[in-house]
């Protein structure tokens, strides 16, 4: 079974055993939630929505910045959380699969969500360079952190071969 | 456009007069790093620096490994708003990007 092809109107056709895709769904709606949370002490938060100064002499323009980008910045991602799990609930399973079909602008979103689910539960699970992610077991909850992972090299993968060299 | 005139133009002594601080921005333009961290995919990160800057596969890739194997690279430079305006676009993406001047 491949993961992702593309369908006659090259647009990403996405295939998914039926309880893969309810995980995925329940990921993004637990970072949604993540994302939500009240931004002190929340590393799921710092990690998303980091500063873009790090000059601590460029206070007013980083203040200026945030609020210049932030408000849009965290709406694309939510919607892009929430598209990803309404394509994926809406999906008619055949069988045991579900295939789903993204546009171009949609799977642009995709891949952005699929990363931020990483990250979001990277940081949530305090992950570092020196997290050991061999042998990691279903109860474990870096599972779906290794997971997702995979998943999302995969897609990676694939749309780099269709990017120019 | 320019055409025959006859107002007298008062050309400026210094560049400085003629541009005033945009010259010295100039001189020293802004760049935009980004830092590396442990969960964004190095695949992922050449990606990103493909779309978002139409770098071929090679340069991304060799930004990408700087990245990871010394903790940050320079991806853009130039004016300040340029690189704010970068940096909210690899935000989105989720990569880990600051500005500074280039010193």
């Amino acid at each position: 079974m491949d993961l992702f092809t593309r369908d006659d109107r090259g647009r990403l056709v996405v295939t998914l055993h039926v309880l893969d895709a309810q995980a995925l769904v329940a990921v993004a709606a637990d970072v949604r939630e993540l994302l939500q949370a009240p931004p002190d002490g929340n590393p799921v938060a710092a990690r998303l929505f980091p500063r873009a100064y790090t000059d601590p002499t460029e206070e007013d323009a980083e203040r200026e910045w945030q609020e210049l980008v932030h408000a849009d910045l965290a709406l694309g991602k939510l919607a892009a959380l929430d598209e990803l799990r309404s394509r994926f609930e809406r999906a008619r399973p055949a069988g045991e699969l579900v295939h789903v079909a993204f546009e171009a602008d949609q799977e642009e979103r995709l891949l952005l969500a699929l990363n931020d689910m990483r990250l979001a539960l990277g940081a949530a699970l305090g992950v570092t360079a020196d997290t050991d992610l061999e042998h990691v077991a279903p109860s474990d909850p870096h599972y779906l952190f290794v997971w997702l992972g995979a998943f999302e090299q995969e897609l990676v993968e694939f749309l780099l071969e269709g990017m120019p060299g | 456009m320019s055409g025959a005139g006859t107002e007298t133009i008062t050309i400026p002594d210094t560049v400085e007069e003629l541009f005033g601080d945009e010259a010295t921005s100039a001189e020293r333009p802004w760049i935009v790093i980004v830092w590396d961290d442990p969960v964004n995919l190095m695949s992922y990160v050449v990606l990103v620096f493909q779309k978002l800057f139409n770098y071929s596969r090679a340069k991304a890739t060799r930004l990408m490994l700087q990245v990871h194997n010394e903790g940050k690279a320079v991806v853009s430079s130039g004016t300040r708003e340029k690189c704010e305006g970068d940096v909210a676009r690899l935000h989105a993406h989720g990569l880990w990007a600051t500005l500074q001047r280039d010193d």
